[in-house]
C-alpha cells in the first residue's frame, strides 16, 4: 500500500483505538467519550423525567419499584481532532534519514489509527514554522491522501517550536490530541516553546527519535562538528573523556525532555532508529496508554 | 655574558635551524576533519563544562612553556654565570707532594706523578677562561695565586716531592672563594681533605718494608761496648724476606736477614762495638718494594777517646766518687786537693773534665764542669737559694740526655741547696715539686753540671744507678757532641753555625734567625755542622712509622690507572643542551596547542 506502512501492519493496527485521557468535546459522532451525556453505550447517571425525554432511557425498572419516572444518562460517544506535527527540520535527515522515515512512519500509524476511530486527524510538516499542512479529515478512505502528503515531505530549515505553535494555534482550534514528533535538538526552552499548547488545554504526547550516532557517536581525534540545522561548526579534540561526557550529557538531554512530558502529565515515547519500529511503536503506544 | 664566545658557525647553524623547524612544524597541521552532526546542542554543553577547566590550565601551561622556550634559548646564547661572583670561574687545585707520594704504583710512575698527569688532563679540558691556583701540600709554592690554565701547567710541573711530614693544605688557599677545589691525593700523609675539596685519588696498595727507628747507644754498665737498635716495618699485604745492612765509613759491614710478617714491626739488636766511629749507613733490602726512600737510614758514631777527668775534693781518701771513676774504663782519673786546685793547675793537667766534689772554685772553670754540693758562688750562673733541711721528693727529667737508662727511683735528698732563676739556657734533670731545681745542666762551649746536694746530702752514690748517671755524664761531657737526628727538610741548629757540609763534602746555605742556624737537608745523609765550639752532626734519614704506612690512606677510593679527570661542563657543550631542551619544549608546545585544530 506505501512505503510507510506494510499491508500487515496496517492489519494490526486495525483492533487498535486510540485512548485519550480526558473526556473529548467533539460534536460529531467518534468513539471517544464525550463530556456530554446523550445516545451512547456506557451509563453514566440517573435524573428525574422530564417531559420531551427520550422515553426510551426511561428505567422502568425503577418505576416499578419507586413509583416515580427516572430516566437513564449514557456517555456520548464524540469525535475529537488529532493534530500531528512532524519536525521536518535538517536535523531529521541525519543518520541517513532514519529519523525522519521513523517520524513519517509513526505520524503515519497514528493517522490511520485516528482515521479508523472517526477522528478529525490534521498533519504539520515544521521546522522554523510549519511548512506544509493537511488539514483535518475524517474517515479511513482518507489514509490515502495523508500518505501521499507523508512520502512527500522533505526536511529543510531549521527547528523552532515556539513560532510553529503560536502560529498554529493562534487561530483557534478545537481542544484535542496534539502528537508531537521530533527529535528535540531545539535550541529554546520547551517550557517556553509548550507554552501555547498547554494554555488551549490540548492534550500531547511527544514521540522522541533518535538515532544511534547521537546515542555514541563514533568519533574521535581532532574533528571539526557541524551543525546540520545552523551550518555552525565546533573544533573539538574527542578524547575517550569527552566522548564518555557526551554520551552522558545525551542521556541527561533525553531524560530532561522525558521529565518535561511527564511533568505536565503528557505522554513521552522515546524511539531509537535502531530498534524494530512496528514492534517499538505498538509497545510503546500501549505502555503509554495512547491505544488499546 | 659570554655570546660573543659562541663559535659562529653554530649560532647561526643553530638559529637557522629553529626557524626551519617551526615553520616545518606549523605547516605539518593535520588536515581538518569534518563530521556533520544533527545538532552541536549537547555537544556545546559538553564542551562547555569540560573546557572551562581545561582552557584554564591549558593557558598557563602554555604561558609556562613559552617561558621556559624563552629562558632556555636566552641561557643557552648568552649563558649568564650564576655562580657566586667572587669566585666566578675559578678553580684550585692542590696537589699532595708529601714524602708518601714518592711510592710507585703498579703502572710504574709514582703516586705524584700520577697526580700531576691527571692535573693536566683535567686543565686541558677547563675552558679556556678560567683561572686555576695550584698549590701543594709542602709550601713549595711560595705564593700561591690564580693563573692562566697555560702557567698552571707550568706550575703543575714544577712540583716535586716535598719532606714534611705533616703536610697541609694551606688554609689561606681554603679561604679563597672558587667556582670548584680539588685535591689530588693518596690520604696517607694528607688524610682526608677538607669537605669543601673534592678528592682526586690516586691512591693505590703497594709493598713496602722501611726503617722506622735507628739508635747508636753505648751498652748500659758497660760503656766500652756499642749497640745499634734497628726497627723495621713491613707496611705491605705479604711476607718479606729483608737484608739488614750496616755499613761503616771506615768499611766495616754488618748484614742480617729477618723475614718480616705483613703489617708486622720489629727491632733488631746489633752489636757495633768493632766499628769504627764515623758515619754509619743503614739499609734494608727487600725483593719487592715500591718505597725505596724509607730503605736507608745514617748515623754517627762517636769516638771512644779516654776521659781525662780531674776529681777535686775535700776528702779524696773516703771518696765513693773517685772508686766508681777508677772503675769505669775509659776513664783517666786524677785526684787533688781543694786547697791544691787553681786554675793554674787545671790548665797544666789539661783534664777533658773536671769534677768537684763539695767544692766550689772561685772562678768559672775554662773547661766542661761537674760540682757536686754546689754552695753559692759569684760567678755561677743561675741563683744559689735556701738550703733544704728536710726530705725533699724528687723528680726527674727523663727526656734530658743525662737521664738516659737511669731511674734513681730511691733517690733521699734530706739537704743541699736548690737552684733559682732558671732559663731556657739552663735544664734542671733533678728537682723537687715544692723546693725547685735540684741538678741543672748549662750549654755552652764549657758545659756545666750542677748538682745541689752531695753524698753527704744524699744518698745518691749508694744507688746502683749511679755508675750510668755517670757514665752518661761523662759521654755528654766528654765525647763529642751528640748527633742530631731529623728528618729531610729545614733544619735548626743553636747557635751560629760556619758552614754545613755533606757526606761528599758539598757545602750547604745556612741563614740564622734568633740565635738558630738552618739549613735545608734535601735528601737523607750525614750532615756535619761545623760552630765555634767544634764540629756537630747531623744525621738527617726518612725514618718515621707514619713514613712507612704508605698504605694507611684514609681515602677510601682506589683510582684505576685509566682514571680520567674530573669533567666541568663546559660552556660549549652546556648551550647546545639548552637549545635541545628549548626545541623539546617547543614541540612539546606544539603538539598540545598548536597541532591540534580544536580550541
Amino acid at each position: 500500500m506505501s512505503s510507510l506502512l506494510s499491508k500487515e501492519f496496517l492489519r494490526r493496527l486495525d483492533g487498535l483505538t486510540l485512548l485519550l485521557r480526558r473526556p473529548v468535546s467533539g460534536h460529531l459522532r467518534g468513539q471517544h467519550r464525550s463530556k456530554r451525556t446523550g445516545v451512547g453505550m456506557i451509563f453514566s447517571d440517573y435524573r428525574p423525567y422530564s417531559p420531551g425525554d427520550d422515553v426510551r432511557n426511561l428505567d422502568w425498572a425503577t418505576y416499578m419499584r419507586l413509583d416515580r419516572l427516572v430516566l437513564r444518562l449514557f456517555e456520548e460517544e464524540a469525535d475529537t481532532p488529532i493534530y500531528i506535527f512532524i519536525d521536518s527540520s535538517n536535523s531529521m535527515l541525519q543518520a541517513d534519514g532514519g529519523k525522519f522515515l521513523v517520524a513519517k512512519k509513526l505520524a503515519a500509524m497514528l493517522s490511520y489509527i485516528g482515521l479508523l476511530n472517526h477522528d478529525r486527524v490534521s498533519l504539520a510538516a515544521f521546522s522554523d514554522g510549519v511548512v506544509r499542512e493537511l488539514p483535518g479529515r475524517r474517515g479511513k478512505n482518507q489514509m490515502w491522501r495523508t500518505l501521499h502528503f507523508l512520502e512527500a515531505l522533505k526536511p529543510s530549515g531549521v527547528t523552532n517550536y515556539a513560532d510553529t505553535f503560536k502560529r498554529y494555534f493562534g487561530g483557534g482550534r478545537t481542544r484535542g490530541l496534539v502528537v508531537f514528533i521530533s527529535d528535540f535538538l531545539q535550541q529554546e526552552s520547551l517550557e517556553l516553546s509548550f507554552k501555547p499548547i498547554r494554555q488551549y488545554g490540548h492534550e500531547v504526547f511527544a514521540s522522541h527519535v533518535i538515532s544511534p550516532s547521537e546515542v555514541s557517536p563514533e568519533l574521535g581525534g581532532e574533528v571539526v562538528l557541524v551543525d546540520s540545522e545552523t551550518n555552525e561548526s565546533m573544533n573539538v579534540h574527542l578524547t575517550e573523556t569527552l566522548l564518555r561526557q557526551y554520551r552522558t550529557a545525551f542521556v541527561d538531554h533525553c531524560s530532561s525532555i522525558e521529565n518535561f512530558f511527564r511533568r505536565s502529565g503528557w505522554g513521552y515515547l522515546r524511539i531509537n532508529t535502531d530498534d524494530n519500529f512496528e514492534e517499538a511503536a505498538l509497545i510503546g503506544l500501549k505502555k503509554e496508554r495512547l491505544t488499546l | 655574558m659570554t655570546a660573543l664566545s659562541l663559535p659562529i658557525v653554530f649560532f647561526w647553524v643553530s638559529t637557522l635551524l629553529a626557524v626551519v623547524a617551526v615553520i616545518l612544524l606549523f605547516l605539518l597541521k593535520p588536515p581538518v576533519l569534518q563530521a556533520l552532526v544533527s545538532s552541536n546542542v549537547v555537544w556545546k554543553q559538553v564542551i562547555r563544562v569540560s573546557q572551562a577547566l581545561n582552557d584554564r590550565w591549558r593557558w598557563w601551561l602554555s604561558l609556562l612553556l613559552a617561558t621556559l622556550i624563552i629562558l632556555l634559548l636566552l641561557f643557552a646564547i648568552y649563558r649568564p654565570d650564576l655562580s657566586e661572583g667572587e669566585g666566578r670561574n675559578k678553580v684550585i687545585l692542590v696537589i699532595d707532594n708529601s714524602p708518601t707520594m714518592a711510592a710507585r704504583m703498579s703502572n710504574g710512575i709514582s703516586r705524584l706523578d700520577m697526580a700531576k698527569n691527571l692535573a693536566q688532563d683535567f686543565l686541558s679540558e677547563l675552558p679556556g677562561d678560567r683561572s686555576v691556583l695550584i698549590v701543594d701540600t709542602q709550601r713549595s709554592v711560595a705564593i700561591p695565586e690564580f693563573t692562566n690554565i697555560a702557567l698552571a701547567k707550568t706550575i703543575l710541573d714544577g712540583i716535586e716531592i716535598g719532606t714534611s711530614l705533616d703536610p697541609v693544605v694551606p688554609s689561606k688557599v681554603s679561604r679563597e672563594a672558587a667556582e670548584h677545589r680539588f685535591v689530588f691525593t693518596d690520604g696517607v700523609l694528607l688524610g682526608a681533605p677538607p669537605d669543601s675539596y673534592e678528592t682526586v685519588s690516586v691512591f693505590e696498595p703497594i709493598s713496602n718494608v722501611g726503617i722506622t727507628h735507628v739508635d747508636f747507644a753505648l751498652v748500659p754498665g758497660n760503656p766500652g761496648e756499642r749497640q745499634a737498635f734497628v726497627e723495621l716495618k713491613n707496611a705491605g699485604f705479604e711476607t718479606q724476606v729483608v737484608e739488614l745492612d750496616l755499613n761503616s765509613e771506615a768499611g766495616e759491614s754488618l748484614k742480617r736477614k729477618i723475614e718480616i710478617k705483613a703489617g708486622e714491626k720489629i727491632g733488631q739488636i746489633l752489636n757495633i762495638s768493632s766499628f769504627s766511629s764515623g758515619a754509619v749507613r743503614v739499609s734494608a733490602t727487600s725483593g719487592q718494594d715500591g718505597f725505596r726512600f724509607d730503605d736507608k737510614a745514617f748515623d754517627y758514631l762517636s769516638s771512644k777517646k779516654e776521659i781525662k777527668v780531674l776529681l777535686v775534693s775535700q776528702n779524696s781518701a773516703d771518696d765513693k766518687l773517685l772508686e766508681l771513676l777508677e772503675l769505669m774504663p775509659r776513664v783517666d782519673v786524677q785526684v787533688i786537693n781543694a786547697v791544691a786546685y787553681s786554675s793554674t793547675v787545671a790548665d797544666e793537667l789539661q783534664p777533658d773534665l773536671l769534677i768537684f766534689n763539695r767544692v766550689v772554685p772561685e772562678s768559672r772553670p775554662n773547661r766542661p764542669t761537674v760540682i757536686f754540693g754546689v754552695k753559692s758562688a759569684k760567678w755561677l750562673p743561675v741563683q744559689v737559694t735556701d738550703a733544704m733541711s728536710t726530705q725533699v721528693e724528687v723528680v726527674k727529667n727523663s727526656a734530658h740526655p743525662l737521664m738516659r737508662n737511669v731511674s734513681l727511683r730511691d733517690l733521699i735528698v734530706e739537704g743541699g741547696v736548690v737552684f733559682g732563676g732558671v732559663t731556657d739556657a739552663i735544664a734542671p734533670f733533678l728537682s723537687s715539686k715544692s723546693e725547685g731545681a735540684l741538678a741543672v745542666t748549662l750549654g755552652g762551649v764549657n758545659p756545666i753540671i750542677l748538682f745541689g746536694f752531695d753524698a753527704e746530702t744524699s744518698n745518691i752514690e749508694l744507688l746502683a744507678d749511679f755508675p750510668i748517671l755517670l757514665a752518661n755524664l761523662l759521654t755528654w761531657m766528654g765525647d763529642e757532641p751528640a748527633v742530631i737526628r731529623a728528618s729531610p727538610g729545614i733544619i735548626a741548629i743553636p747557635g751560629d753555625a760556619v758552614r754545613v757540609n755533606g757526606m761528599d763534602g758539598k757545602e750547604y746555605s745556612t741563614w740564622t734567625v734568633a740565635d738558630q742556624t738552618y739549613f735545608n737537608a734535601i735528601e737523607a745523609g750525614l750532615y756535619t755542622i761545623t760552630t765555634e765550639d767544634g764540629p756537630l752532626r747531623v744525621a738527617v734519614s726518612q725514618v718515621a712509622e707514619k713514613f712507612s704506612d704508605v698504605n694507611q690512606s684514609r681515602i677510601s677510593r682506589v683510582v684505576a690507572a685509566d682514571l680520567t679527570a674530573p669533567n666541568l661542563s663546559g660552556g660549549f657543550s652546556l648551550a647546545v643542551i639548552l637549545c635541545l631542551l628549548a626545541f623539546s619544549l617547543l614541540v612539546l608546545d606544539w603538539t598540545l596547542f598548536h597541532r591540534r585544530v580544536t580550541q
